[in-house]
C-alpha cells in the first residue's frame, strides 16, 4: 500500500472492521476437528456374512474388539461398497446376548445351567449313541465356513451315521440346484457378475435384487452404465428393479413355467435357435419344440395374467438378442413349480445358445454367504463332498476310500430333507435333533407345527451364537459357537468365487469355533482319526482333493492365493493359476455323455388357490436392513432405526374395500394361523396379493405360510399362501 | 492504494458479508468482471433420482463413518409413490446439508458455530461452540441440523471435508451402489449431467436459502406422486417431510 488518501482510510477501516465482526465466518479455512472417527488398530481381510454375493471387507479391530469395517477396494466384487447390513456388521459380533459357555438343564421348563465342554460333550454324544441313526436328525446352514460344512459332514456321515442330514439351505436354493443337475448334470452357477457388462438382454424373474443382493445391483448398475443392457423384469411386485425395467412383467404368482413355456414357444417358431448347440450338445429338443406347440400367446396369457403383446415383445427381445442372461432368485425357487421352472430357464438358454459365452448364463443368484461351500462339500441330504451324490455307488466308494471308511456306512438313498426332518419329529419318529446356526422357529414355513415338533423331541441340542433365540427356548443343551470374525475359513459366492475370511479376535468366554465343536464330537463319537485336525487351514488342504477333477475342483488353490486375487472361482484346478469365470464354455456339460438335456415343463398349479374364506395370495419375502430371522441385525440399532419391525404391503383398492388405512393394524391369518401387524397400503403391489417380509420372529409371516415342498427339489412354497387380511 | 485496488477488495469483502453469493446467482463471466468468484467455487450434492433405489446405504455409510448413534440422520432418504399398479412406482430423494449459499443456520446461531468456508462454500459446524440451543433446527427448511438428546449438542453434514481434504470422496458419495450421488462444484455439473435441475416437487422453496443440491429426476414419474411415511414404524403417524 502506497499511499492512503483520508477518505481511502475511512473506507477501507469501515469495510475492515465489517471484515472483523464476521471474523469468524472465514478465519480459518480448516474445518474443526470435531468428529468422532474410529481409527482401529489393525485392518483384517474377511469376506461379508451376509448373503451370497461375497463382497470383500476389511474388520477393524481395536483393543481386541471389532469396531468396524470397511469395504476392500480392491476386492474384484464388491469395489469397497458395501450395503447397509455389511456396513453395520462389526455391530453384530459383541453383543450382551452372546453365548460364552454352554448350557444345559435337565427339564425343558427349568432353567439352563452353564456347564463345562467335557460335561456337554459327553452327555450329548451319550445321547446320540442311545438313539437309532433313523430317529436323529441334523440340521445346519448355509453360514458356515466350507471347511467347518466338511468336517461336519464326516461326522454326520461316518460318526452319527443318520441319512437325516440337511440345512436351511434347502430353504433357499434346492430348486436351482436340482434345476441344475437335471438340465446340466451338476450344480453351479454357470455364468458370472461381469457377464451383466457383456449381456444385450437382462431377464430377472423373482429377484428383488436391490433389496436382496445390493451390490450385485451395484454390479448391474456399472453394466447399466456402460452398455445399457435391455432389462426384462418378472415380478408379482413393482420393485425398484421394475421400476427401471424396460418391460416389467407383473405376472401371477406360481406361473413362471408357463411364461417361459410361452416364451420358448415364440422362439422355437420364429427359428430364433442356436442350431449347432442343439445338435452338438444336447437331447429332447424335438420333444420340446412339440411341447410348447400347445402354449401359444393366449394360452400363457390366461395363467400368467400378462398381456399377449408383452409375452410376444419379450420373446422377440431375448431371442434377438445375441447375448442375454436370466437371473432369478426366490421367486423362482420357493415354489412347488421351482426345480421345473429353473429347468426351463435352462432351456431357454440352451436352444438359443446363450451358455457359456461372455453375458450369456442362467444365473442362480444364490441366498446365504456360503449356501455355495455347502453345495460344494458337504452335499446335505442327497450329496457327499466334490458334488457327488449319494445314489451313486462309485461316488459313495470314491469317498470311503479318500477316508479309510467302508463304504457301507453311506445311506444308499438320500435322507429326509429339512421340512421333513421336523414332520418327522412331529410324526414322533425323529426322537433327537441337532441344530446348527438355524432359528427354525422363524424361519420354517408353517412355524407353530415345527414348534410343536420341538416339544415333542426328546433332546434338542442348538449351536448358535447368541442365547436365547426363538429356537433356543426349546432347547435341552446350547452349545456356544463362534462366528464371524472370530474364525478362518473359506467362503463360496454366488459366482463360485472361493472368498477367505480371517480371524480378527478371539471367541469369547469359552465359545468355540463350529469347527471346533465338530471336532470334539466326532473324536467323542469314535471318530478321531478323520476329524483330527490342527486347524481349517489344514481342513482345507484336505477337502479341495476331494475336487480334483470334479466340476467344482478347487485343488489348486490355497489361502494366500484367495487373499492376494480377492477369491477366485472355480473351475481352478491344479496348475491353473487364476480362476474361472464361466462354465461350459466348450459345450461339453456334466453328464455323463457330456449332453445337456433338455425337459419339458407342464403346468404346477398353486399349492393352495386363493378361494372365498382366504382370498389373498401372500407373498413373502426379505428387506435390505435385515438378515434372514434378524437374530443378527435387529441387535443393530442403526439398522432397527431403518426398520423396527415387520409390516405388510397391500394395494391401495384392497385396502379402501376393507377400510384399512396406512399404519393401521391388521391381522393377517391362513389355514394355519395368524399374525398380528400394520398395513403398508402401496401400489407397488397387484390387487389380490400381499406381502410380508419374514425376519421379524414377533411378528412371524411363517405363522401363514404353507408347508408343501418342490416334489423335485424338496425346497418349500414359501411365496403363495392363501390368506384373509381384516383391520383390528 | 488505487482506486481500482480499493474497489476490488471492497466488493470482495462485500462477498464474504453474502453479498457474494447474490453475485454467484449470475452468470460466470459476470463472476469473473466483478473478481468476486476467482479461484473459489461452491461444493454441492448432485442427486440422481433416476439411479437412486432407496436401499439407504448413504445413511448407512455416514452414520457409521462419523459413529453417530441410532436417530441421529445427517443423510435422510425419502420416498414418495404414485401411479396405479402396475404403471406405479416408488421414487427416492436422498438429502444431506445443501450447504446454502444464504445458510439460515448461520444467521441463526448465536454463537457463530456455524461458518460457510470460503474455498467451495461448505457450510461448516463446530460442535465445541455449539451449545445445544437448537435455533438452527428450527431456522433450516430442510431440517438438516440433528440435535443429539446424549451430548446435548447438534452436528450436521459437512460434505465429508475430512475426507475431501485428503482428495476422498464424501462417505456417501463412495458407498453409494448406484452411483446416484455425486458431488462437486455445482456450476460444473452440467457439464457432466445431462440434465440438472434446482428444484424438484417436494423440495423446499429454494428462494428462502438458495440450497446448493442439484437433482435429476426419475424418468418415470406417477400419477399422483404422494410422500410415503417413513420405514420407521415409531414414527408413522408423521409422514416423512419430502
Amino acid at each position: 500500500m502506497s499511499k492512503i488518501t483520508r477518505r481511502d482510510f475511512v473506507k477501507l477501516s469501515t469495510a475492515a472492521s465489517a471484515t472483523a465482526a464476521v471474523g469468524a465466518l472465514q478465519a480459518d479455512e480448516a474445518p474443526a476437528s470435531n468428529h468422532d472417527i474410529i481409527q482401529p488398530d489393525k485392518w483384517v481381510y474377511s469376506t461379508c456374512g451376509y448373503c451370497s454375493t461375497g463382497c470383500g471387507m476389511f474388520i477393524g479391530v481395536k483393543d481386541g474388539k471389532i469396531v468396524t469395517v470397511r469395504g476392500n477396494e480392491n476386492h474384484p466384487v464388491n469395489h469397497g461398497k458395501l450395503c447397509p447390513k455389511g456396513i453395520y456388521e462389526h455391530r453384530v459380533v459383541h453383543t450382551e446376548d452372546r453365548l460364552t459357555t454352554p448350557l444345559m438343564r435337565n427339564n425343558r421348563n427349568g432353567e439352563f445351567s452353564e456347564a463345562t465342554w467335557g460335561e456337554v460333550l459327553e452327555l450329548f454324544t451319550r445321547r446320540i449313541n442311545s438313539y437309532d441313526p433313523q430317529e436323529i436328525g441334523v440340521v445346519s446352514t448355509g453360514q458356515l465356513l466350507t471347511e467347518e460344512y466338511y468336517t461336519l459332514c464326516k461326522v454326520v456321515r461316518a460318526g452319527i451315521k443318520t441319512p437325516h442330514f440337511d440345512g436351511n439351505t434347502t430353504l433357499c436354493m434346492a430348486s436351482a440346484v436340482a434345476g441344475y443337475i437335471k438340465s446340466f448334470g451338476s450344480d453351479g452357477p454357470p455364468g458370472c457378475y461381469e457377464d451383466f457388462e457383456h449381456a444385450e438382454v437382462i431377464l430377472f424373474m423373482g429377484s428383488n435384487l436391490s433389496e436382496s443382493h445390493p451390490i450385485i445391483y451395484y454390479r448391474l448398475q456399472r453394466a447399466l452404465d456402460k452398455n445399457r443392457p435391455k432389462l426384462i423384469v418378472v415380478d408379482p411386485r413393482k420393485t425398484q428393479l421394475a421400476r427401471i425395467a424396460d418391460k416389467y412383467l407383473p405376472i401371477n404368482p406360481g406361473t413362471d413355467s408357463m411364461l417361459l413355456n410361452g416364451i420358448i414357444h415364440i422362439i422355437v417358431n420364429e427359428g430364433y435357435l442356436d442350431h449347432n448347440l442343439i445338435t452338438a450338445h444336447t437331447k429332447g429338443f424335438d420333444a420340446l419344440k412339440s411341447h410348447v406347440q400347445q402354449f401359444t400367446p393366449d394360452v400363457v396369457s390366461s395363467y400368467t395374467g400378462l398381456s399377449e403383446q408383452d409375452i410376444v415383445e419379450v420373446a422377440h427381445l431375448f431371442g434377438k438378442a445375441k447375448t442375454a442372461m436370466t437371473c432369478w432368485t426366490m421367486g423362482i425357487n420357493q415354489s412347488v413349480d421351482g426345480a421345473n421352472a429353473v429347468c426351463n430357464i435352462n432351456n431357454l438358454h440352451l436352444i438359443t445358445g446363450k451358455i457359456g459365452k461372455p453375458g450369456c448364463a442362467p444365473f442362480s443368484i444364490t441366498g446365504q454367504c456360503n449356501a455355495m461351500g455347502g453345495r460344494e462339500l458337504d452335499g446335505k441330504w442327497k450329496g457327499l463332498p466334490g458334488y457327488r451324490a449319494l445314489k451313486n455307488a462309485e461316488f459313495r466308494e470314491e469317498v470311503a476310500s479318500f477316508w479309510g471308511v467302508e463304504p457301507e456306512i453311506f445311506p444308499e438313498k438320500p435322507g429326509l430333507s429339512c421340512t421333513e426332518i421336523f414332520n418327522a419329529a412331529r410324526d414322533g419318529k425323529i426322537k433327537c435333533i441337532w441344530l446348527i446356526a438355524h432359528n427354525v422357529c422363524v424361519s420354517l414355513p408353517d412355524r407353530l407345527k415345527v414348534i410343536e415338533a420341538l416339544k415333542k423331541l426328546d433332546f434338542l441340542v442348538v449351536q448358535d451364537i447368541y442365547h436365547p433365540t426363538d429356537t433356543t427356548a426349546y432347547a435341552d443343551m446350547v452349545l456356544p459357537a463362534a462366528m464371524w470374525g472370530e474364525k478362518t475359513g473359506v467362503m463360496t459366492n454366488c459366482e463360485r468365487r472361493v472368498n477367505l475370511l480371517r480371524r480378527a479376535v478371539n471367541p469369547p468366554g469359552n465359545a468355540k469355533s463350529d469347527f471346533e465343536i465338530f471336532k470334539e464330537v466326532g473324536k467323542r463319537l469314535g471318530i478321531e482319526r478323520l476329524v483330527n485336525f490342527k486347524d481349517t487351514e489344514e481342513v482345507f488342504k484336505e477337502m479341495i482333493q476331494l475336487t480334483q477333477g470334479r466340476p467344482c475342483d478347487y485343488s489348486g488353490i490355497d489361502y494366500e492365493t484367495i487373499e492376494v486375487q480377492g477369491g477366485i472361482q472355480w473351475p481352478a484346478p491344479a496348475g491353473k493359476t487364476e480362476g474361472t469365470k464361466r462354465m461350459y464354455t466348450n459345450g461339453i456339460f456334466n453328464t455323463l455323455d457330456g449332453k445337456a438335456r433338455i425337459i419339458c415343463v407342464g403346468d404346477n398349479p398353486l399349492p393352495e388357490p386363493p378361494d372365498i374364506d382366504y382370498p389373498f395370495i401372500l407373498n413373502t419375502g426379505r428387506v435390505i436392513e435385515h438378515w434372514h430371522t434378524g437374530t443378527k441385525t435387529r441387535k443393530v440399532p442403526e439398522l432397527n432405526a431403518l426398520l423396527p419391525t415387520a409390516y405388510v404391503e397391500i394395494n391401495p383398492a384392497d385396502a379402501s374395500r376393507l377400510d384399512i388405512k396406512y399404519g393401521d393394524k391388521v391381522e393377517i391369518s391362513s389355514r394355519r394361523g395368524k399374525v398380528i401387524t400394520w398395513a403398508r397400503v402401496t401400489t407397488c403391489i397387484k390387487q389380490g396379493s400381499v406381502f410380508m417380509p419374514f425376519f421379524d420372529g414377533n411378528m412371524p409371516a411363517n405363522n401363514l405360510t404353507l408347508n408343501v415342498i418342490d416334489k423335485i427339489s424338496s425346497e418349500p412354497n414359501y411365496k403363495q399362501a392363501a390368506v384373509n387380511i381384516r383391520k383390528l | 492504494m488505487n482506486r481500482k485496488e480499493f474497489i476490488s477488495k471492497s466488493l470482495n469483502i462485500l462477498g464474504f458479508l453474502g453479498i457474494g453469493s447474490f453475485l454467484g446467482l449470475l452468470s460466470p463471466s459476470l463472476k469473473n468482471l466483478f473478481g468476486v468468484a476467482k479461484g473459489r467455487y461452491q461444493m454441492g450434492f448432485f442427486v440422481d433420482m433416476e439411479k437412486c433405489v432407496g436401499c439407504r446405504t448413504c445413511e448407512a455409510a455416514c452414520k457409521q463413518y462419523y459413529n453417530l448413534s441410532a436417530n441421529v440422520r445427517w443423510r435422510k432418504v425419502r420416498a414418495r409413490e404414485g401411479g396405479e399398479f402396475p404403471d406405479s412406482g416408488r421414487v427416492f430423494m436422498s438429502l444431506a446439508c445443501n450447504h446454502c449459499e444464504r445458510p439460515a443456520c448461520v444467521k441463526a446461531c448465536p454463537v457463530v458455530a456455524y461458518r460457510k468456508r470460503k474455498k467451495d462454500g461448505i457450510v461448516l459446524h463446530d460442535k465445541d461452540r455449539c451449545i445445544g440451543c437448537k435455533y438452527c433446527t428450527w431456522a433450516c427448511p430442510y431440517h438438516v441440523p440433528q440435535f443429539e438428546e446424549e451430548a446435548k449438542k447438534v452436528h450436521k453434514c459437512e460434505l465429508c471435508v475430512i475426507r475431501i481434504d485428503r482428495s476422498q470422496k464424501p462417505m456417501c458419495v463412495s458407498m453409494c451402489p448406484t452411483g446416484a450421488i455425486n458431488y462437486g462444484n455445482v456450476d460444473e455439473f452440467s457439464r457432466v449431467h445431462e440434465e440438472v435441475l434446482r428444484e424438484v416437487p417436494g423440495f423446499p422453496d429454494i428462494a428462502i436459502t438458495t440450497p446448493t443440491t442439484r437433482f435429476r429426476l426419475p424418468k418415470k414419474l406417477y400419477n399422483n406422486m404422494k410422500k410415503i411415511i417413513d420405514k420407521d414404524v415409531d414414527k408413522r403417524e408423521q409422514p416423512v417431510r419430502c
